[in-house]
């Protein structure tokens, strides 16, 4: 694949490797779209966080609670390392275990039949009137965590401070 | 980066012949220090890379984690230990009953802006959005700019083992007959049950309605299950607007997103 086990670049030999990192940096860029906007909203309003965490009925509220206060926060942190492309690999591997969460999250309000709203980008406490569709949700969580998954494996993407630290140290006089 | 010194330089004549294969071991022996030295600067760069890669990515993390930790032990929710205020606003008029919701208008007047809010008495979020919009509300209707009309519809009575989304819904149309159905709906709201449990007795509600100054035929109303049929023809009235999720508020018909009271009272003067 022209890449290095520790997620360096080496010199493309394929057009398929020299795509590779754009490919990355993309998928870097549409996580971290995504990653800012649902944090941000949902920093917004905590009270709204905490209480869709709750509905959920997966974690003890002391648990739910805490989820809810963090979860916002945690997100627009991965969406900056994404940004900046620091710790892809990393930033990425949390992203996958988020979405992976949230998968298993929306799938089991779906068979226990709860009525909750998803809460995935929740700007309002207000609902637009129709049930929360959960295997649409579900569908969109594991696209993203393909997503996610991709980049934890190829963290080889353009424009990134990671592939800035790759770049030999300039020498130093003493 | 400089390379270590590299051994004994041949200084006099009699080591003269020595000094060509000195030379080359030196010359060796200077290639090895280049290439440890080149060694010893790239497992420098890998140690910073790694520094600077997992001390970026902890400390985003932890910020995250300390500013949620603070952000959201500073924001209260209805679902705080501390009781809801359950008191009404005086002056806030009585509520009447029609076949698909209950009213409450000031005076006799028409108030020129309908605010519709479907509500189920078992959702949380029903809660929290009534918890945080009801004095506004209430100003809004003793002012005489809308008349509020609640569709108390039961949608969540697999939440509950003991179907409380219907009995609640049935006992505040109880209420709604005896002029009280926001006081009572309100303490509801602050006494509601968790989702996922037994829901409150028929005994409770009943309860619950002498606080606010019900009783003889509500008493008798929730307890017989009178206003079963009610709540199911209010919930599949809403159904058939398309309207099966709570809590979904229409301003004049129009459906509102923003879920704070300075986004009611917008819709409301747009309306107006």
């Amino acid at each position: 694949m022209g890449l290095a086990r520790d997620g360096s670049t080496m010199i493309p030999r394929t057009r398929l490797a020299r795509g590779l990192p754009w490919a990355a940096m993309f998928a870097r860029m549409v996580l971290a779209a995504v990653f800012a906007w649902a944090g941000l909203a949902k920093a917004g309003d905590l009270a709204l966080s905490r209480l869709t965490v709750r509905s959920y009925q997966l974690l003890p509220d002391v648990l739910a609670d805490l989820t809810g206060n963090v979860l916002p926060f945690v997100e627009i942190a991965l969406a900056v390392l994404l940004l900046i492309g620091l710790g892809t690999r990393v930033a990425a591997a949390l992203s996958a275990v988020l979405l992976l969460g949230f998968v298993v999250g929306v799938s089991s309000l779906w068979l226990r039949g709860i009525e909750a709203a998803c809460g995935c980008f929740g700007t309002s406490l207000l609902s637009d009137g129709s049930p929360a569709s959960y295997p649409l949700i579900a569908a969109r969580d594991i696209a993203l965590l393909i997503v996610a998954v991709f980049l934890a494996c190829c963290p080889c993407s353009r424009w990134s401070l990671d592939s800035a630290l790759d770049r030999p140290v300039p020498e130093e006089d003493p | 980066m400089t390379t270590p010194s590299s051994g004994a330089k041949p200084t006099s004549g009699k080591q003269a012949q020595t000094r060509s294969s000195r030379k080359k071991a030196s010359s060796a022996q200077r290639q090895k220090a280049a290439a440890a030295a080149a060694a010893a600067a790239a497992a420098h760069a890998r140690r910073r890379r790694r520094l600077l890669t997992w001390g970026g990515v902890a400390a985003a993390l932890v910020v995250a984690l300390v500013v949620g930790i603070i952000v959201g032990s500073n924001s209260p929710d209805s679902a705080d230990d501390q009781a809801l205020d359950t008191s009404v606003a005086a002056g806030f008029p009585d509520s009447t009953r029609t076949d698909e919701a209950v009213v409450m208008v000031a005076g006799d007047a028409q108030a020129p802006v309908s605010v519709e809010l479907f509500l189920d008495l078992q959702c949380p979020a029903c809660r929290e959005y009534e918890s945080r919009i009801a004095d506004t509300l209430e100003e809004l209707v003793i002012a005489g700019r809308v008349e509020l009309i609640v569709h108390p519809i039961a949608i969540l009575d697999g939440a509950s083992t003991t179907q409380y989304s219907s009995r609640a819904a049935a006992a505040v149309a109880c209420a709604a007959d005896e002029g009280l159905f926001w006081e009572y709906q309100k303490l509801l709201y602050a006494e509601q049950p968790d989702e996922g449990g037994e829901g409150l007795s028929d005994e409770r509600l009943v309860e619950l309605g002498t606080e606010v100054g019900l009783s003889g035929e509500f008493e008798t109303c929730v307890s017989g299950g009178a206003q079963a049929d009610w709540v199911e023809q209010v919930t599949q009235a809403a159904a058939e607007r398309d309207i099966r999720s709570t809590p979904t508020v229409l301003v004049n018909g129009e459906q509102l997103s923003g879920g704070a009271p300075e986004d009611l009272v917008a819709a409301v003067e747009a309306a107006e």
